[in-house]
């Protein structure tokens, strides 16, 4: 049997625009329902956040303090730190002229003798006697080789002929010359640098009055090693 | 009212509901959490940095504990070796202590040294008087240049003198050394200078002490203070002055 709808279309369509409004009233509120679990999950993600953020604040703080405390620590050093510095310093400094003497005498030819050295902390000025020019070449020519020592040795002047005489100092005994030695590290004096200022000692006239005599000879000529870079 | 609309009415308000709410809620509500929770993520990174240089730090602190714990060790052994009890903490105190560092324990010391070390002192030892103004004196570190000294010996035992006064109970600078002659009656000069380094803080200045009585470290050379001053004991309690 055939079957023929022959009802008008708008008989079905109220009951069609209901079920369109019903769907999209549902799909709205699925949508608004959808959109406020978002927010709140949100939400919650947020909260969670600040008890973290409060967590690693404190323990931020705590690193700040120790960082405070370092600081606190460090500021104390530098006053104890400048006075056992400069201990060290002056007990070093007292060193350092002995040093200085001993390797003198070790690159001194023995057939020249000493009358007087005079020290300084930049240079040494010596008065010394040789018996010919050659002890004296010699004794140049050794102290030359001293270049971890010295940075400069000069002597003033050696006889010409004949020995004796005016300003040749030459006498069948020898001459006298003097010889300069600049020192190739000066010797620094030691500075009190912490509150209050430097300390002021009084510095001593080093010349001194030359009196007759050499020093000590210390035997034959030693094999010196190369000189250090 | 139903009636009047169709099919096509509906979905399309139902859609635009859709969006505005969609889009209303997102700008009004959700974007703003978005922000706060960057915001809040930011700041969690900032502080865990701090936090995480924990060690580091940890390690800075033990560092410079180690390193003045040290410094003090150092000092208290210089201190007890070559520095005697001075303090300024009371300025005037501390002023008749150096007085008596100056008058009577210093000049016998430095005497009594290059005899021990197997020279001979050829020249005289004179310590200089101390100020008689406690609010002149440096008092971040004492100096007393004592002079020149000639010793005679031979070599090797002046050199050895030389670097004995590193072992004296003192801290004593030797200035350049200058020698002559020969040895063994080889004759050496040197300036000598003494260092103090009170303990303690410095206290307040004396305000009864006035200004200019004696000048400042550099007074003339000379003997002990004059009589009147006990050497021994402690200061007198002295009573406060009457109002009025």
């Amino acid at each position: 049997m055939l079957k023929i709808n022959l009802l008008p279309a708008y008989i079905y369509a109220k009951r069609k625009v209901r079920r369109v409004a019903f769907v999209f009233g549902v799909l709205f509120l699925g949508v608004v329902a959808g959109l406020l679990a978002w927010w709140m999950m949100l939400g919650n993600q947020e909260a969670r956040l600040k008890v973290e953020l409060a967590e690693m604040d404190q323990r931020a703080k705590e690193v700040e303090a120790l960082e405070q405390q370092v600081k606190a620590e460090e500021a104390k050093i530098p006053p104890i730190q400048s006075k056992v510095t400069f201990i060290e310093d002056v007990l070093a400094y007292n060193l350092e002229f002995p040093k200085i003497y001993e390797e003198l005498a070790r690159y001194t030819y023995s057939r020249i003798m000493y009358q007087s050295v005079d020290a300084s902390t930049s240079q040494l000025t010596i008065r010394a006697r040789a018996r010919s020019v050659g002890d004296c070449g010699r004794y140049l020519l050794n102290m030359y080789r001293a270049g971890h020592l010295f940075s400069g040795v000069t002597i003033d002047s050696v006889p010409g002929w004949p020995s004796q005489g005016e300003g040749g100092q030459g006498s069948p005994f020898g001459f006298d010359f003097n010889v300069t030695c600049t020192l190739a590290k000066p010797i620094t004096e030691p500075a009190y640098g912490g509150a209050g200022g430097e300390a002021a000692g009084e510095g001593v006239p080093t010349g001194i009055p030359g009196t007759p005599g050499g020093m000590p000879q210390e035997g034959p000529m030693p094999d010196l090693p190369p000189p250090s870079t | 009212m139903i009636s009047k609309f169709r099919t096509i009415h509906v979905v399309i308000i139902g859609s635009l509901a859709c969006v505005i709410v969609i889009v209303g809620l997102y700008f009004l509500v959700l974007k703003k959490s978005y922000e706060r929770i960057g915001t809040l993520k930011q700041q969690y990174a900032a502080r865990e940095a701090v936090a995480n240089r924990r060690p580091m730090v940890e390690a800075q602190l033990e560092a410079a504990k180690q390193k003045y714990r040290m410094a003090t060790w150092k000092l208290e052994r210089y201190m007890r070796e070559k520095m005697p009890p001075i303090s300024f903490q009371d300025r005037a105190q501390g002023m008749i202590a150096l007085w008596k560092e100056h008058a009577e324990v210093l000049g016998p010391m430095i005497q009594r040294w290059p005899a021990r070390t197997g020279v001979r002192l050829m020249s005289q030892v004179s310590v200089p008087a101390a100020s008689v103004d406690p609010n002149a004196i440096d008092t971040s570190l004492i100096a007393i240049p004592l002079g020149a000294f000639r010793v005679t010996g031979d070599f090797r035992t002046i050199l050895a003198h030389i670097r004995s006064w590193n072992k004296f109970n003192r801290l004593v600078k030797i200035d350049p050394v200058s020698v002559s002659g020969a040895s063994p009656w080889m004759s050496a000069q040197y300036g000598v200078t003494v260092y103090i380094f009170p303990r303690g803080e410095t206290g307040p200045n004396i305000t009864m002490a006035g200004a200019g009585e004696g000048g400042g470290i550099s007074a003339p050379m000379g003997g002990p203070p004059s009589g009147g001053m006990p050497t021994e004991g402690p200061m007198p309690d002295l009573p406060p002055p009457s109002g009025g």
